[in-house]
């Protein structure tokens, strides 16, 4: 028998606003959660807190000054995203890149997602409410890579070290001695964070099991780079579509079984050991002296008209630029494929029938970078 | 002071020319319970220099309260993390422990209810700025504003571009502007000194 | 490699400046790269004298019939390449095949009508020659007398190898049909080209706003004929009612 006054109960989802502005560091990005008691009914992503119009003051500069909006664009993995860029103006432009400057690249983009994995690990603690201590063991890591970059290209963050034809300028006497150095900090940050994280065993009840998404589904929504790697899918730009002197190294690509939440976070774990294996390797091979930049640049950079599609495995995904010239020394259309945007689409799909609290992990995980989200 | 303080302590005057026949009307009268409550609750007017200590010990206690103030406030500065762009990177490592803000009393707190100081970091957009505009509402007094950044300034690099606000100063009072792309560490704590040295300069408005 | 003075009218409308920075400038460079020896050489030399004025019109004069193309030259691919596939499977009449430079060597680029944009993708997907379940990336592209186009970018995880679909619309029936059902992927890419070029995607499950605020979004930013604003065009005073109001 109903009471009276229960009758007239109805149940209604409740929607729950996730700001543009919350406390983890993701950025302005504003989720509208439909809730029907803790878990997720609907998820509406809102975007575009951060648009700020790059493609289109990109075709508006030439091809050196669109370095720099390349670093702001993806200012985590700045180097991924120039070296997009001159690739692709290179890939049009048939211009030959040096070895010394190909080794310089690929050391400075390896140490580049480093330190873009160590943000990922101090953000991630901190979205599994470790509050403030992986941040801590992340950031002085962060701290000796700047160091380092600072040294090299001038800037802390934006670096604009990469230009068409190789590099800016030649790097430091003892950038050799410099980067075993960092490596060794490195590798004991890395410990630090695998000790403090990976057997965790609350971190672990809070990342097991949530967010799964099969290898179909990632491929279909476009993911790539960790996310597509720990749904099982062995695809590395960098072993399958070498660019660059990758194809002279010997790395590993570590792939995730399930899908989850904790495979993103292993998988990353690894990128960084494999990483720093890439570094050592590329500073062995690193040849002592020669040039630094293609001979025989024209001083105002002209790309035949065309169009070309360059695309590089920055630590989010594959960062992809998409080059139209007709011919001038600006882009006619510059458009960035850009991995948070798309792994960020799927958000959806992964946080429906998932608890309110897992869909700020699910939404950690993917590392995104809302200037890369809304360009 | 001394003044102020002779003319509240002497007692009010009573009327000069009363009516004959009628009752002599003091003006204190004896205050029913519920106007005594209502005394204890409403907090008295504060002038400053009459407080009652200046009456009992005077010479003694001589703290100026504004500058105790101004210190206190300076000295315990917490922003709210307005991390946008680029910038919320460097403002982040700005709070670690290389460059530590949390020596100068800086803790970043991400409520804006509690907190004293917004850190703009990065660019505002049109579609940003009615929530910048909300939260700066948000903070309560006394309140400031720290624009790090060149796009917070005046647009920054993407100030060509017509969905972008040309600096937050459009919307909001700025009281310290940190140049830089993406500002120095080093910078942001050097805007903090500033934002010190002005709140105590300001201590009397 | 040297191009032919005032090959920027797109630009030219937008920014005032910007013709009068970079006209006199060519003009005064092409002498000293005229060393490397092109074919356009000697009619670049009578060019450097054109005045900036010139470049400020509103279409400065097209350059002579001698000058290099504004578009690549298509080439057409080898035989057995994967537009034959393509076209095999869906049954659709490719209206142009050419190729495009890509990270290793070259891949194909097709040019379909825009009601068969469903067809083919679908058949790169789900045909066994091609497998090409990965949508890479969807751009819109204002090419201005010429209308706007769509360009999808399909690869093929397990058979390595991608192919670039192109489809033209004009300006006053910019509709293509959205391949969201087909590549979920393709869901967000398509937003965020109808907000940029005014694309309409017909079909489209969510056809919101993506990246654009509210009250602007019929302002097409990435088309030609919207240009950056110059820097001395401030936005103004209007902002500033409440700025005045708040104590500090």
């Amino acid at each position: 028998m109903v009471a009276e006054h229960e009758r007239s109960l109805e149940v209604v989802d409740i929607p729950i606003n996730m700001g543009p502005q919350h406390p983890s560091t993701h950025g302005v990005f504003r989720m509208v959660l439909m809730v029907d008691g803790e878990k997720c009914v609907d998820v509406i992503p809102h975007i575009g807190y951060m648009h700020r119009g790059g493609e289109k003051l990109m075709e508006a500069m030439d091809f050196r000054q669109g370095i720099g909006y390349c670093d702001r664009t993806e200012y985590l993995a700045q180097f991924s995203a120039e070296l997009a860029y001159v690739i692709a103006v290179e890939r049009l432009m048939d211009v030959q890149v040096p070895e010394r400057a190909e080794y310089i690249r690929v050391i400075l983009t390896e140490l580049n997602r480093l330190s873009s994995h160590f943000m990922f690990m101090g953000a991630f603690g901190i979205d599994a409410g470790v509050f403030g201590t992986s941040f801590t063991y992340a950031f002085p890591q962060r701290e000796y890579l700047q160091e380092l970059f600072e040294e090299v290209s001038g800037d802390r963050l934006m670096y604009a070290y990469f230009r068409v034809g190789g590099l800016a300028w030649e790097v430091t006497d003892n950038f050799v001695q410099r980067c075993h150095e960092v490596l060794k900090h490195t590798q004991q940050g890395i410990r630090d964070i695998d000790e403090l994280l990976t057997k965790n065993e609350i971190f672990i009840g809070r990342c097991q099991g949530i967010g799964a998404f099969t290898a179909d589904q990632a491929i279909a929504y476009g993911l790539s780079g960790p996310m597509l790697r720990a749904s099982g899918v062995p695809w590395d730009l960098r072993k399958d579509e070498p660019y660059s002197v990758y194809d002279r190294f010997n790395f590993e690509i570590p792939v995730g079984n399930y899908g989850d939440v904790y495979d993103r976070y292993l998988v990353r774990l690894e990128e960084m050991r494999q990483s720093v294996s890439i570094v050592e390797q590329a500073l062995e091979q690193l040849p002592a002296e020669g040039p630094i930049v293609a001979e025989k640049l024209p001083r105002r950079l002209r790309t035949p008209p065309g169009e070309v599609y360059a695309k590089v495995e920055a630590p989010r995904g594959e960062w992809g630029v998409y080059l139209v010239s007709k011919g001038g020394d600006k882009p006619y259309r510059l458009k960035m494929r850009s991995p948070s945007f798309c792994n960020l689409s799927a958000l959806r799909e992964m946080c429906l029938d998932q608890f309110l609290a897992d869909t700020v992990m699910i939404l950690g995980s993917m590392d995104i970078v809302l200037c890369c989200v809304d360009r | 002071m001394e003044q102020v303080a002779a003319e509240k302590a002497a007692p009010p005057a009573l009327p000069e020319k009363q009516v004959e026949g009628a009752p002599v009307v003091a003006p204190h009268r004896e205050r029913t319970s519920v106007e005594r409550e209502a005394d204890l609750l409403t907090p008295a007017p504060y002038e400053p220099g009459t407080a009652l200590y200046r009456q009992v010990l005077p010479g003694i206690i001589q703290v100026p309260v504004d500058a105790v103030l101004a210190v206190s406030r300076k000295s315990s500065l917490w922003p709210m993390t307005f991390g946008l762009a680029c910038c919320a990177i460097e403002m982040i490592a700005t709070f670690m422990s290389r460059h530590d803000l949390d020596r100068f009393g800086v803790v970043p707190w991400p409520s804006p209810r509690q907190s004293d100081v917004m850190i703009v970091s990065g660019t505002v957009t049109k579609k940003m700025a009615p929530a910048v505009k909300l939260l700066y509402e948000q903070m309560p007094n006394p309140k400031w504003v720290i624009s790090m950044g060149a796009c917070a300034t005046n647009g920054g690099p993407y100030t060509r571009y017509d969905r972008v606000l040309q600096g937050v100063d459009k919307i909001i009072p700025v009281d310290v502007y940190v140049p830089g792309c993406p500002p120095r560490p080093e910078a942001l704590m050097d805007g903090f000194l500033a934002l010190q040295e002005k709140i105590m300069e300001e201590r009397n408005k | 490699m040297t191009l032919p003075d005032g090959q920027e009218p797109e630009a030219k409308p937008d920014d005032a400046g910007q013709p009068a920075a970079s006209a006199p400038e060519p003009g005064a460079e092409q002498p000293s790269e005229a060393a490397p020896s092109t074919p356009e050489a000697g009619t670049d030399a009578p060019k450097a004298e054109k005045p900036p004025a010139a470049a400020k019109a509103e279409r400065p004069a097209r350059p002579a019939k001698e000058a290099e193309p504004k578009t690549a030259p298509r080439v057409a691919p080898p035989a057995e390449s994967v537009n034959e596939a393509v076209a095999a499977a869906s049954g659709v009449t490719l209206s142009a095949v050419y190729i495009v430079p890509d990270w290793k060597g070259e891949s194909v680029a097709v040019e379909v009508s825009r009601d068969d944009v469903p067809a083919v993708l679908a058949a790169c997907r789900d045909d066994e020659r091609l497998d090409m379940k990965y949508l890479r990336c969807l751009s819109g592209v204002d090419w201005q007398e010429e209308g706007l186009e769509v360009v999808y970018h399909l690869y093929s995880l397990s058979k390595k190898r991608g192919i670039t679909v192109k489809t033209r619309v004009s300006y006053d029936d910019a509709n293509v049909p959205s391949v969201a059902s087909v590549y979920p992927a393709a869901e967000w890419h398509e937003r965020e080209a109808r907000d940029m070029f005014g694309i309409n995607f017909t079909g489209h499950p969510d056809p919101r706003p993506l990246l654009l605020p509210d009250d602007m979004i019929d302002h097409f930013p990435l088309r030609k004929d919207n240009p950056l604003q110059e820097i001395e065009e401030w936005q103004g005073d209007s902002l500033r009612e409440g700025a005045g109001e708040e104590e500090e």
